[in-house]
């Protein structure tokens, strides 16, 4: 069978084929970070109230209580930051993502109900955290942070799914969208290095929340110590975890990445270590702006790759234009306008707080 | 290659398909949506009101509030939208991909407003006391300013599924956005938007402990709603009244569904108005919980019957007048038409249908063409209830006629052997079985004896139909004159023969005692007895036997064996078939009838699409009478017209079968009524009669001329090409005339119809015309349909009884030169037709 004739046409854009393939990087990068943060988040109050559970007595009681506050916050926006990134994913790579999502429907479908789920475990985590005891909390933070995996693992399927069309031809055996394809080593590396990423961005969270709290709380300084801890083993992890990831690649994809690529790796393993250090030296601000370039370069790479994985199929060239400039513009100015609207009145308010 | 039409694959829900999901999800979502915007006005007043009459409980109150519509509304609101974005991803990707590649700009910017709103309502929240009382209102107003505009940036793309407008010519972003529905439809949902605030409100102010600050509260909440109601009717007739008529008629008469929903979506209005206004009373506090939650329900009622209003005018198509529901864009219609559905499907598993994969292909079809809107055997609009009625001819009959007269649906574009793979798919899933219906064994019958040389008397006998409805056993419905016209000539055999009057002649039923009498008919010039058929004994109930006398004045019914006499076959029937494509799931394969089942069926049908009453009275034990309505007098069609001319829809191209599949002639069928020698030469009843188009359109036309009501809507309906040359014709007066074929009496040398060939008039009608001797056509050749020498297949001893009696062959009276039988010798002159001395063309064996 002609891979091919599968691919659904590509209907016309309404702006270059550029301008959608940046609002989605940058948008994705604001989604990821909240992600990041969400799924890193819930997996270190779930350590925490194993370690609780162990020793049989409070670990990090404030961390947990901190992020048990943040965490239903965090998964509000991170549902909102993610609708974006989605529209312009449909726009340029609709005929790829559609497919992929029916094909596993079920599974996708599914994740609304788990988000639901996760998010009602959330809130009544943030609201009885001083009232539960140890056992609950351990089986709520399980609970949440499994629906959580669960969700990371079907879109990294999805995702990858929509990446290999040879590999949809696995509908003419199942329909029923409960398909998935779990004998993919790929996707067990790329959620891992995901979820691992994950934790290293809200452990760098973390130690930054107890910095910016230096002096008006207690038990800052360990708790400081507790984020950037796991910050740093976890970017360790990480590294290991993105070099196996691109020696797992398929060959196809990696032939196609040019020096682009491997010119931007270069740049985010230099600012992945220059955010070690600057964190380890203290200079907690810079070391955060230093981990998130490296996050939005990532984001790039992973562009790159997507787009390599597809030149056999996506050639930009090829997808008719019809410029819709006023709603494009009407777009951006009410995202300029919006912005500076919102830091406006949120310094206002906070200033009237202090 | 690129003949793909339909782009995605389909997810195959099975239970779950049919709308179930987008139903309960969508309904969930627009309730909390529509909260999340009134709410937020809700909440900026309310405190204002706090502060202006200082009142601590108010400023409570909203604060707790607020935690509880941040909780709903900011993220639960944000994941059952994205559900809703998934589900129509998932269920109709291409419409839902043609709206996000034209309106993304649209989305992004609601995008952004709704990151506002959640930036604004945490800071409205958390910081409630914490910051000036300005500031703390500025960011209420705030987050409901945005709120209103997510509102106002997805209520085009949503009014622009219903009446894209001008889009559709233009492709222009803006008039697709501001398309005809969008202000009347921002005005009913910003209505709705602060009802539903109002009830939320309700809900939460039931629940304060104080018991004036609850009495004051809800009373405040009440006049939220009382006000929304009143702004909702209005917004409402105003919204019913932009659409455009396509869309208005689909609301109000066209689309079977939305009736039902129009009754909860009123009735839940009232309902929330009374309950409003009855909460202003001092009631104990549990039972104003209690109707607060009923407020609730009624309000979800009211906004899941107005969704299910606005999507049910949205059909045939999921966006208006640029995608069908089942995903074909209406610009690659004939792309599809050419190339059938599956060769147009992406991802088809049987692009060539073959015996083998039948069914396959048809389940195929089915979630291709159906299954956005059918589940199978599911919670919502289960296929299998309005499949399950019809056999495998009823449903290809079916997907023929869909979408035409019952335009909610979309027609379907598929190959006939689609529509027979996808019929066959159908009849399984319904768990129907095919029913064999079984003929009656008749006895024979014997012709009785005639002496050439001793009897001085012919005696010929005929029906003026070749076959009589005959209704079943208590029958509701009564569609036709149920009279059997039987005629009979006495001739006195001479060298000119004479017709005799001065007898008395009866007719007896084989099997009965009963002798009934004839009259003369001076018009026909024959002896003629009427017979109501329902007054006839049922058995048996297909070619019933009967014998003539004629009785001189010195001759007794009391000693007939010296009488002359002849038998003659009634031909009767109750075979109508209705149940082929009404009630084939009750059908026993011996009732071919009008079973009360299928009258029942029949009637419903009739009333859904005619808004009749039919079923009620038919219920009540009333006969309901055809022609009560269906009749000249009236402005109805005539009943000919009508049923020709509605069952064309659905029957159209299928030739002599459509003409079987209703009318007691099919050779598959019960009576086999069509038995004449035209049936032995293999012509078939398009020969004479045209299809069913033919029939039914000169038909209309003739109505239509008269101004008759829906004479129009059907003849644009069967859409046939070559509707200009026809000529209008009245039933049972314009019908097929012998001598068309038959110039001159002679052997035709075309057996096609020519459309506009029929008889002038009821006088040129064969069961009425005489030869030039004044006897009848019908006499010699036997009655249409059965025009000697006919096959009956159920018994061939009872057909041509006359001819085997006069002539012991089952010619023509008086066939091959056989002038004797009359004459009493060979006649040279050709009294009563040219070309009748002749010998007989189709013998047979």
């Amino acid at each position: 069978m002609d891979i091919n004739e599968l691919i659904p046409s590509f209907l016309v854009i309404p702006q270059d084929f550029i301008i959608f393939r940046s609002l989605l990087v940058l948008t994705f990068f604001l989604h990821i970070i909240f992600v990041s943060l969400l799924i890193g988040s819930s997996l270190i109050t779930l350590y925490i109230n194993i370690i609780s559970k162990i020793i049989k007595k409070d670990h990090y009681p404030n961390v947990a209580k901190d992020l048990s506050q943040k965490l239903p916050f965090i998964l509000a926006f991170t549902v909102n930051l993610g609708v974006a990134p989605y529209l312009f994913l449909q726009v340029i790579l609709g005929s790829f993502i559609y497919t992929s999502s029916i094909i596993i429907a079920t599974y996708w479908l599914s994740l609304i109900f788990v988000i639901i789920i996760a998010y009602s475990l959330m809130y009544l985590y943030k609201s009885r955290f001083d009232s539960f005891p140890v056992n609950s909390k351990l089986f709520v933070t399980i609970v949440f942070s499994g629906l959580l995996i669960y969700t990371a693992f079907i879109f990294s399927g999805n995702v990858n799914l929509m990446l290999e069309p040879d590999k949809w031809v696995a509908y003419f055996n199942n329909d029923s969208g409960t398909f998935f394809d779990i004998t993919n080593p790929v996707l067990y590396v790329r959620v891992f290095h995901f979820i691992n990423g994950s934790v290293a961005i809200a452990g760098l969270f973390t130690g930054l929340v107890w910095y910016l709290k230096k002096g008006k709380t207690e038990n800052y300084s360990e708790n400081i110590g507790f984020g950037f801890r796991i910050f740093k083993h976890s970017t360790y992890v990480q590294i290991i975890s993105g070099i196996s990831l691109y020696f797992i690649i398929p060959e196809f994809a990696v032939k196609n990445l040019q020096s682009g690529f491997y010119i931007i790796l270069t740049i985010s393993i230099i600012t992945i270590i220059a955010a070690l250090a600057l964190i380890f030296k203290e200079r907690v601000v810079e070391g955060t702006i230093a981990a998130g370039i490296t996050v939005f370069l990532m984001v790039i790479l992973r562009d790159i790759l997507r787009f390599s994985y597809l030149e056999m199929f996506v050639d930009e060239r090829n997808y008719e234009v019809v410029k819709q400039v006023s709603p494009f513009m009407i777009f951006i100015s009410v995202l300029l306008l919006c912005s500076v609207l919102m830091i406006f009145i949120t310094k206002k308010a906070f200033k009237e707080i202090r | 290659m690129e003949n793909f039409v339909i782009q995605f694959p389909v997810w195959d829900l099975k239970f779950f398909g049919g709308g179930f999901l987008i139903a309960t999800i969508a309904s969930f979502h627009v309730f909390i949506a529509h909260f999340a915007v009134g709410g937020g006005l809700f909440l900026v007043v309310t405190e204002y009101k706090g502060y202006k009459e200082n009142s601590h409980e108010i400023i409570s109150y909203t604060k707790k509030h607020s935690n509880f519509f941040m909780i709903t509304t900011l993220v639960l609101g944000a994941i059952t939208g994205v559900a809703i974005w998934f589900v129509i991803g998932l269920l109709n990707p291409s419409a839902t991909s043609f709206l996000v590649n034209n309106f993304v700009f649209a989305w992004a910017t609601e995008w952004v407003f709704f990151l506002c709103e959640i930036i604004s309502i945490f800071l409205y929240f958390y910081l409630f006391g914490k910051i000036t009382k300005k500031t703390h209102m500025l960011l209420g107003a705030m987050y409901f300013i945005f709120a209103w505009l997510s509102l106002f940036v997805i209520n085009g793309i949503i009014a622009f599924m219903l009446t894209p407008g001008d889009f559709i010519e233009t492709k222009n972003f803006w008039d697709g956005f501001f398309n005809p529905g969008f202000f009347p439809s921002l005005f009913f949902r910003t209505a709705l938007a602060v009802m539903i605030a109002g009830l939320f409100g309700l809900f939460t102010s039931s629940r304060i402990d104080n018991n004036d600050t609850r009495l004051s509260m809800t009373r405040y909440c009440s006049k939220w709603v009382v006000l929304s109601v009143i702004a909702l009717v209005i917004t409402s007739h105003q919204y019913l009244n932009s659409m455009p008529s396509a869309q208005k008629a689909m609301i109000l008469e066209n689309s079977p569904e939305i009736f039902k929903a129009i009754r909860y979506f009123s009735l839940s209005l009232i309902i929330i108005a009374l309950v409003a206004l009855l909460i202003n009373f001092k009631l104990p506090q549990r039972f104003q919980k209690l109707l607060t939650v009923t407020l609730l329900i009624f309000g979800l009622t009211y906004i899941s019957s107005f969704e299910m209003i606005r999507e049910a005018a949205r059909r045939p198509f999921i966006l208006y007048g640029i995608i069908y529901s089942n995903s074909i864009q209406v610009s690659k219609v004939e792309s599809v038409k050419e190339n059938g559905i599956l060769k147009s499907y992406r991802w088809s598993k049987n692009k060539e249908i073959t015996d083998e994969n039948l069914l396959s292909a048809g389940g195929e079809l089915f979630n291709i063409s159906c299954s956005q809107c059918h589940s199978n055997g599911g919670l919502m609009n289960d296929i299998n209830k309005y499949t399950k009625d019809y056999s495998k001819f009823g449903l290809e009959a079916l997907l023929t006629g869909i979408g035409k007269r019952s335009s909610y649906m979309p027609p379907f574009y598929g190959k006939n052997i689609e529509k027979k793979a996808l019929a066959e798919y159908l009849f399984k899933i319904a768990g129907s079985h095919e029913t064999v219906v079984k003929s009656p064994v008749l006895k024979d019958v014997k012709p009785h004896d005639f002496d050439y040389k001793k009897d001085n008397y012919v005696l010929l006998s005929w029906t003026d139909k070749g076959m009589n409805y005959i209704p079943g056993k208590n029958e509701i419905i009564k569609i036709n004159d149920t009279i059997i016209n039987i005629h009979a000539t006495l001739i006195r055999r001479g060298e000119t023969p004479e017709s005799i009057q001065d007898v008395k002649l009866y007719l007896r039923f084989e099997n009965e005692k009963e002798f009934l009498p004839f009259e003369f008919d001076d018009d026909t010039g024959s002896f003629v007895l009427s017979i109501e058929t329902s007054k006839l004994k049922k058995n048996p109930n297909v070619y019933r036997s009967a014998d003539v006398y004629a009785l001189k004045n010195s001759e007794s019914l009391d000693k007939l064996n010296d009488v002359t006499k002849t038998s003659l076959i009634i031909p009767v029937s109750n075979e109508t078939s209705c149940y082929t494509c009404h009630d084939y799931s009750n059908f026993d394969s011996k009732n071919t009838g009008i079973s009360k089942t299928t009258s029942f069926k029949i009637l419903k049908t009739h009333d859904r699409l005619n808004r009749t009453n039919l079923f009620k009275k038919a219920n009540k034990g009333e006969i309901v009478e055809c022609k009560s309505c269906h009749d000249d007098s009236t402005n109805n069609l005539t009943l000919s017209a009508s049923m020709h001319g509605f069952h064309s829809i659905y029957l159209k191209g299928k030739g002599s079968v459509a003409c079987n599949s209703c009318h007691s002639l099919s050779t598959n069928g019960k009576s086999k009524g069509f038995r004449g020698v035209h049936n032995g030469i293999e012509l078939e009843c398009i020969n004479c009669h045209g299809t069913i188009e033919d029939v039914a359109l000169p038909l209309l036309l003739s109505e239509d001329k008269a101004n008759k009501k829906g004479s129009k809507k059907l003849i644009k309906l069967i859409n046939n090409k070559s509707i200009k040359s026809m000529k209008p014709r009245r039933p049972w007066v314009n019908e097929p005339d012998c001598l068309f074929c038959h110039v001159d009496f002679n052997e035709p040398e075309m057996s096609e119809l020519e459309v506009n060939s029929r008889t002038a008039g009821s006088d040129d009608l064969f069961s009425r015309k005489m030869d030039d001797a004044g006897i009848m056509c019908a006499a010699c050749h036997g009655s249409q349909h059965s025009l000697y020498p006919a096959n009956n297949k159920l018994n061939n001893s009872r057909a041509n009884l006359q001819p085997k009696q006069y002539q012991n062959n089952p010619y023509t009276i008086a066939a091959n030169k056989n002038c004797k039988i009359c004459h009493r010798k060979a006649m040279k002159e050709e009294r009563h037709h040219p070309n009748s001395l002749r010998y007989f063309r189709n013998t047979v064996d």
